[in-house]
């Protein structure tokens, strides 16, 4: 009976370590990015985290597919000395891609804020990005760096 | 050095000597000028109480002991006295001395790194004297003003894994809203467990073997890891706390910077911990107050519910959510493109004869499912990387839809579910003789339960006991079900995942005299549900069951059968569970065992339902029917 109930508790106990913990193992958990807005504290403790975007865990976690690894901090756009922009772009390179062909979401948005577009000109701004898909993300190797000029050239001309 | 070579170093040594044994050792390079006036400051501070003050109680997480009080936190660093987990005073006195100590400066200074501690004990102090000490922290102001710059706060929870009824205990963290508009320009705090080794993961968190720390990401860092790589929909709270608040609340944050305190699964857990914040933001939450023996995450989004101030709620759909959503916008022609052009086998431009709207939303759909492929491991970066680009642009020529076409609906939100613990009474009739039942469940779900706020065919259930009385037969334990977990996830064209369930605990058996005896059940199942229409959702798995007791011949009997059943949703108030099971033992005891199962839950207001029950078993030769109504109230 005894064993039963230890059995039954070690059982119990790791199916509640599944809730709160469950997102401190498998995947790899870093901060990316190469801006102001990812140092702050995490991962290992007193280890500040700037450009440490590495590829850890199964995918380059901080920017999936389209660029991975420090690659994102290598190269650094003509046309903005933006930081949080160009972490945010980094950082969001899947969903903003998504968000540019769409035309509209919340990564754009904030694209759209972080540039400081005014509300009543977005519309206008992301029919024109939407139209510029292709120059933006020209190939599944593009870069931050590359995704930024791409959307200042859009923007300016 | 110089000094040292000029014969000083005996003197240097026997006037530090001197000072350690001051009463005040460690700070004796302050000087007497500052020496007096910390006395006067612990004079003011010993008049005012404030050692007993419960904002000191929130900032070093004191709480009551077998006696006096103990802090929660473990980490040594974290107490500027030898004695300060158990001393309030003690560490209160020693805290006033660190700010005056000469000897550090910049972000290692007590005022820098004890930031919250130090604004509030200046808020009490200060008045007093005019020049309280200050310092400089670089660090500390970037962090602040130009990282997080915190104005507003959220609670989050991110909720269940699908497949995964464990995970529908949830998890908490809180983010700090900066003056951006823009949700994803926030910073995510986040408490958990420092973890070395997946082994002996359980126990070592029961007994508190983890270190857990708050950790600080970027808030876009924790829906890639929730709501794209776990496919957990997560629910945002906004938080009705001013920006002075907020600011106490990041101050406090950042005091416990790199500083552990033992995680716990059960109580001392993600959840609790963030309450710490939450308190030191406004005092009179008093949230972190009568923790029980355990802390679901849920459970603290109600208390905090309760205490009135989540302002706004919004629901952030993951991958999974949003493709559900997409594909009852299509038709099975433009499913079965989305999916083509997902695997690749069919180009993202041979869409041609569809309509502008249901082209855009086929492609939206193809995309999403590459991600969730991607995320999934079952597509290569490569091919991923590839196939979404061609489909974003093919997209991208087709121009915008309205926006109220990509809305995913929210569910009710978790916190609006039944209460966590369940207590049931029932009567019934079993083989004719009447019986009266008593039955508690300490937590969660189970399948006829109401769904509301809970995963659909998920059940979770701890230690559900039954006691029944028999009509001139005195009281039995009926059954105790250590755990019961059962996850009908429905097989589809988009989520092909297997349903499974695990049983065990102490069961009432049929055996050949005709009675029935407790036994100790371990029953595993896997098989896969299906959508079946009106009916709900179907589900077949294939199951063993290694059945323990003294009625046995050789004390066991191992079998393997079948259990289907089909979990129908009548109405929003009224569940049907009908199910058949059937097992074969032929290691140990050989026999077989039947039993059909009909069972209704009519839901009649959100923590109490009328559950209604019939029983059918057959064991060899012998057979029983059973009759039952209860009525649950979850609490």
């Amino acid at each position: 009976m005894k064993k039963v109930f230890i059995s039954a508790a070690i059982l119990i106990t790791f199916v509640f370590a599944q809730s709160c913990l469950a997102m401190n193992e498998g995947w790899g958990y870093g901060t990316a990015g190469c801006g102001l807005g990812s140092m702050v504290w995490g991962d290992k403790p007193g280890i500040m985290q700037t450009c440490a975007a590495t590829t850890n865990g199964t995918f380059g976690s901080q920017t999936f597919g389209i660029t991975s690894g420090t690659s994102n901090c290598d190269k650094q756009p003509k046309w903005t000395s933006n930081e949080r922009l160009k972490e945010f772009v980094a950082s969001n390179m899947d969903k903003l891609a998504k968000d540019v062909a769409m035309g509209q979401g919340e990564s754009l948005d904030t694209l759209a804020e972080l540039l400081e577009i005014k509300k009543d000109q977005r519309a206008g701004i992301y029919a024109k990005l939407q139209q510029n898909f292709a120059n933006i993300f020209p190939s599944e190797k593009v870069q931050m760096a590359d995704v930024v000029d791409g959307i200042m050239r859009t923007l300016n001309g | 050095m110089q000094l040292m070579k000029k014969g000083y170093g005996p003197f240097i040594a026997a006037v530090s000597l001197f000072c350690l044994f001051l009463p005040f050792g460690p700070y004796c390079a302050a000087g007497n000028d500052s020496s007096s006036k910390i006395e006067r400051l612990i004079r003011i501070a010993g008049e005012k109480n404030l050692h007993r003050d419960a904002y000191w109680s929130v900032m070093l997480h004191y709480k009551p002991a077998f006696s006096g009080v103990v802090s929660l936190v473990d980490d040594p660093k974290f107490f500027l006295a030898p004695d300060g987990k158990r001393n309030p005073q003690s560490e209160l006195h020693a805290t006033i001395r660190a700010f005056y100590d000469g000897a550090k400066s910049g972000d290692d200074h007590a005022i820098c790194r004890f930031a919250g501690r130090y604004a509030w004990l200046k808020s009490r102090l200060a008045e007093d004297d005019a020049d309280f000490p200050a310092m400089e922290c670089p660090d500390l102001i970037i962090k602040r003003d130009v990282s997080l710059k915190p104005r507003s706060a959220t609670m989050v929870f991110p909720s269940f894994f699908m497949n995964n009824p464990a995970s529908m205990f949830g998890h908490t963290l809180l983010r700090i809203n900066s003056s951006y508009e823009s949700r994803l320009l926030t910073h995510a705090a986040n408490y958990a467990a420092q973890m070395d080794s997946k082994f002996l993961y359980p126990v070592k968190g029961v007994f508190g073997f983890y270190k857990g720390y708050f950790k600080v990401f970027p808030y876009y860092e924790t829906i890639k890891e929730y709501g794209d790589l776990e496919q957990r929909d997560m629910w945002e709270y906004d938080l009705s706390l001013t920006e002075e608040e907020v600011q106490r609340l990041f101050l406090h944050l950042w005091e416990l910077k790199d500083v552990y305190s033992n995680y716990y699964f059960f109580d001392e857990n993600c959840s609790y911990h963030l309450l710490f914040l939450l308190d030191a933001a406004r005092p009179s939450l008093r949230l972190t107050d009568g923790k029980g023996l355990w802390v679901i995450p849920v459970d603290t989004l109600r208390k905090i519910r309760a205490s009135g101030i989540v302002a706004k709620t919004n629901f952030r759909p993951s991958i999974a959510a949003k493709i559900k959503a997409l594909s009852t916008k299509l038709d099975a022609r433009a499913l079965e493109k989305a999916r083509e052009i997902a695997r690749g086998d069919s180009p993202p431009a041979a869409l041609q004869d569809m309509s502008q709207r249901d082209k855009s939303l086929t492609l939206d759909l193809a995309a999403e499912l590459i991600r969730y492929r991607f995320y999934k491991k079952k597509l290569s970066v490569e091919s991923y990387k590839q196939r979404y680009l061609d489909v974003l642009k093919e997209r991208s020529m087709l121009g915008q839809i309205d926006t109220k076409e990509e809305i995913v609906p929210p569910p009710v939100s978790p916190e609006e579910g039944h209460s966590s613990s369940r207590l049931a009474l029932g009567a019934g009739v079993l083989k004719g003789r009447p019986f009266a039942e008593v039955r508690y469940r300490p937590s969660y779900h189970a399948l006829t339960d109401p769904d509301e706020g809970f995963h659909e065919g998920s059940q979770i259930v701890f230690a559900d006991a039954a006691l029944r009385w028999y009509a001139g037969g005195g009281i039995k334990l009926h059954q105790l079900a250590v755990i019961d977990i059962q996850s009908l996830a429905p097989w589809d064209a988009f989520f092909k995942q297997p349903s499974w369930k695990i049983k065990t605990g102490l069961y009432r058996q049929m055996t050949a005299g005709g009675g029935e005896h407790l036994t100790f059940n371990v029953n595993p199942g896997v098989g896969a549900a299906f959508r079946t229409g009106i009916l709900g959702t179907s589900y077949l798995l294939a199951q063993a069951n290694l059945s323990a007791g003294g009625v046995y011949r050789d004390s066991f009997a191992m079998g393997a059968g079948f259990h289907g059943g089909i979990l129908t949703k009548i109405t929003d108030s009224w569940k049907s569970h009908v199910w058949a099971d059937c097992l074969f033992y032929e290691l140990g005891d050989r026999f077989q065992d039947y039993r059909v199962g009909v069972e209704q839950n009519f839901r009649i207001g959100r923590n109490d339902s009328i559950e209604c029950g019939w029983l059918w078993r057959k064991s060899s030769t012998t057979a029983a029917d059973e009759l039952q109504c209860r009525w649950n109230h979850y609490f």
